[in-house]
């Protein structure tokens, strides 16, 4: 009786205090759960966004490779000059770093349009919702499936060396996707409420490009380290391109990833459990 | 058995502005709180009681139509009733697999076939790919597209669009059906077509919630009705009584007095002997009262004999033979039919239904006990189906369960016609 008093004071209390009953959890597990069994569903529509974006041109999906191989030796060529780096190593290195970046970029920028892009298909579907999370994660794995050949070109051009390193790639991917799906749902959570968050994740992205050792080396920044090791980026683009190259990934990286893991999922968790069955309403 | 109750359920929309929407204005908001407030109210964002202290209890054999002008609430209730809508208060609990059909052209893509539309709106009711194959053969004959279904979408025309999607959403009945206005479908040969199928498959379904202006529709598909009114339930009963007081409201123009919400007085309408649940429920009055003599005894030996005999899987296979005969009557009658993808479709039904017998013998004598009457259906849908008369087809089913389900014959091959003489032979 007690929230009723409340309830007549603020629709938005009232709100949250729906969102925050236990049962909610419960639910927002359900709902990703179900989600998940709904992979036929999701896995071809992350198909035809792919398809939609490149349609009619003859080349098709394949000019994501193609832009990425342009790029990488353009920029390659660029900043080797610059930097003064042999190409045979950085060439390599440049590559897995955009084909990683490419990963991660897209399932953040992607993420803020889970719900928002997906407005139609809530309002008239009863599916759980976060079947439009796993299509955003799933159309940048379709991406960075076609981008991965530029660097396996680059790779075997310049005879790299993979070593049992390589076996890391796997777990490294896996962690990445697990990250690209906390972010799908909690940045579209956000930006289906406000409509600025995606202007705002998208040039904050933007710089974080530049702050990010994707085109220059880690080792080019002795002495301000901390910029290195607070940039949660560095660390998720770190642990799959030390693998890619045929390197050991250290474990301060991999603890970070893990961190940012348990610590996104629980924000998101949170705020999924109590603002999920808002989404309907918000879009 | 499929059933919706919702208690004291309440909707509110908040309504955003593109100010409230932006996080800016929510930052000075707050900066500048006490200003803003004292300008505009304290509810900064304006909120909308889209539903209010709605109580329902829907059964089986319900079909609920939703009376009200625009804004009064009816799409709103339909979306809590699909799931889609979570109310802030009160509770919602339904009961079976439900199905909101409101914009049939949902999510089609115009860059894919007809066919993989067909799936990919599969998908979206909650099938599976592979369930979907099965059905694609008896949709793509409905829409009677031909060749279409092979060329991406968006070179159809509009109608064409309506009767893929009407195809698709019409071939998988669920418990409970949900629908926003009217279907409408292209040309009027094809509406007839559509009224049948639409009517087979509101047959199947347990609970229809239909919202509609047309009082036609309404009153040809519905058994009981709704008026609702500002979010609120203002009357309830049988669909005639409603449509009056819909239209005496309406007469007595914007002045009208919100009343309390009625209580939905379903159970009170005289229960209709095919309705399994009224029927048993009176019953069970009957019984507890000793009053013998109201007890429909024969109906009643029959119910508690279905009890130790039940038979669940006989419907499924009787429609999986059915499906069979159609597609392989066809396929001896019409060689122009014989197309690789109908025998695929016969292979594929084949298998699944080689596979619901293999787990289990019970199975196999449902099948053979169902065969006849599999086949009676098959021959009267596989006659319509290609236009002749019934006469023209065997009247007895002329092959045996295990001919049936042998995947390498086709009838109208010389083997396979040896095989049905030599079974006739062995009968006579």
């Amino acid at each position: 009786m007690t929230s009723n008093t409340v309830n007549v004071q603020s629709p938005l209390l009232q709100q949250l205090s729906h969102g925050l009953e236990p049962e909610q959890l419960k639910k927002a597990w359900r709902d990703i759960f179900e989600g998940w069994r709904r992979r036929e569903l999701w896995a071809t529509l992350g198909l035809h966004d792919i398809r939609q974006r490149y349609r009619r041109s003859t080349l098709g999906p394949f000019w994501i490779t193609i832009s990425m191989g342009v790029m990488v030796f353009a920029l390659g060529l660029l900043y080797g000059q610059i930097f003064g780096q042999e190409l045979h190593d950085y060439l390599p290195f440049l590559a897995a770093g955009f084909v990683i970046w490419g990963l991660v970029s897209a399932m953040i920028l992607g993420g803020c349009t889970t719900f928002i892009s997906a407005e139609g298909m809530i309002r008239q579907l009863n599916a759980p919702v976060s079947i439009y999370a796993y299509r955003e994660v799933w159309t940048a794995v379709i991406a960075f499936a076609h981008n991965i050949w530029i660097f396996v070109a680059v790779a075997w051009w310049y005879d790299v060396d993979l070593s049992w390193n390589a076996l890391w790639i796997l777990p490294a991917v896996a962690i990445l996707l697990i990250n690209g799906f906390w972010m799908a749902l909690f940045f579209g959570l956000l930006s289906a409420r406000f409509r600025d968050v995606p202007l705002i994740i998208g040039s904050i992205v933007q710089v974080l490009f530049f702050l990010t050792p994707v085109i220059w080396r880690p080792e080019m920044l002795p002495d301000r380290a901390l910029l290195l090791e607070l940039n949660p980026f560095y660390h998720m683009v770190e642990i799959l391109r030390a693998p890619m190259l045929g390197h050991t990934p250290s474990l301060s990286n991999w603890l970070a990833v893990l961190l940012i893991a348990v610590v996104g999922w629980g924000v998101t968790l949170f705020f999924y459990s109590a603002y999920r069955w808002r989404i309907a309403y918000w879009v | 058995m499929a059933s919706i109750t919702l208690e004291k359920v309440s909707v509110s929309f908040p309504v955003y502005s593109s100010a409230t929407r932006s996080i800016k204005n929510r930052l000075i908001q707050s900066a500048t709180g006490g200003q803003i407030r004292s300008e505009s109210g304290s509810d900064r964002i304006s909120v909308v009681q889209a539903l209010q202290d709605i109580n329902l209890q829907l059964e089986s054999g319900d079909r609920i139509g939703l009376v009200g002008h625009n804004g009064a609430g009816k799409t709103t209730l339909l979306r809590v009733l699909g799931g889609i809508y979570e109310p802030n208060e009160g509770r919602v609990a339904v009961d079976g697999s439900t199905v909101p059909l409101f914009d049939i052209s949902l999510g089609m893509d115009p860059e894919s076939t007809g066919y993989e539309n067909i799936i990919l709106r599969g998908l979206y009711l909650g099938l599976s790919r592979s369930q979907m194959r099965g059905r694609l053969d008896e949709i793509a004959d409905f829409t009677e597209l031909g060749d279409f279904l092979n060329l991406p979408i968006r070179t159809y025309s509009a109608g064409m669009r309506m009767r893929l999607a009407f195809a698709v959403s019409t071939s998988v009945a669920p418990d409970i059906l949900l629908i926003d206005e009217g279907i409408g479908a292209g040309d009027a040969a094809f509406l007839q077509k559509a009224s049948e199928r639409l009517k087979l498959f509101t047959e199947q379904v347990s609970i229809i919630v239909l919202s509609s202006h047309s009082e036609e529709l309404i009153k040809r598909m519905c058994n009981k009705a709704l008026l609702m009114e500002h979010g609120r339930v203002v009357g309830s009963g049988s669909t005639q009584d409603v449509l009056t007081q819909y239209r005496q409201r309406q007469e007595g123009g914007g002045s009208v007095e919100i009343s309390a919400p009625l209580p939905l007085e379903i159970a009170s309408k005289p229960a209709t002997p095919s309705d399994p649940s009224a029927w048993a429920m009176e019953t069970a009055r009957f019984l507890r009262e000793g009053r013998w003599d109201a007890v429909d005894v024969d109906r009643l030996v029959e119910e508690v004999v279905s009890l130790v005999d039940p038979d669940p899987d006989r419907d499924l296979i009787e429609g999986q033979l059915t499906y069979l005969l159609v597609q392989l009557l066809i396929w001896h009658w019409r060689e122009s039919e014989r197309s690789g993808l109908r025998r695929e479709t016969i292979d594929q039904v084949r298998h699944q239904t080689e596979l619901m017998i293999r787990e289990d013998k019970n199975v196999v004598d449902a099948a053979e006990k169902s065969l006849e009457s599999a086949y009676k259906k098959a021959r009267s849908t596989a006659a319509q189906r290609m236009d002749i008369e019934e006469s023209q087809l065997p009247a007895k089913c002329p092959v045996t369960l295990p001919l049936l389900l042998d995947r390498t014959w086709f009838p109208g091959q010389a083997a396979a016609d040896d095989a049905v003489a030599s079974r006739r032979a062995a009968d006579a």
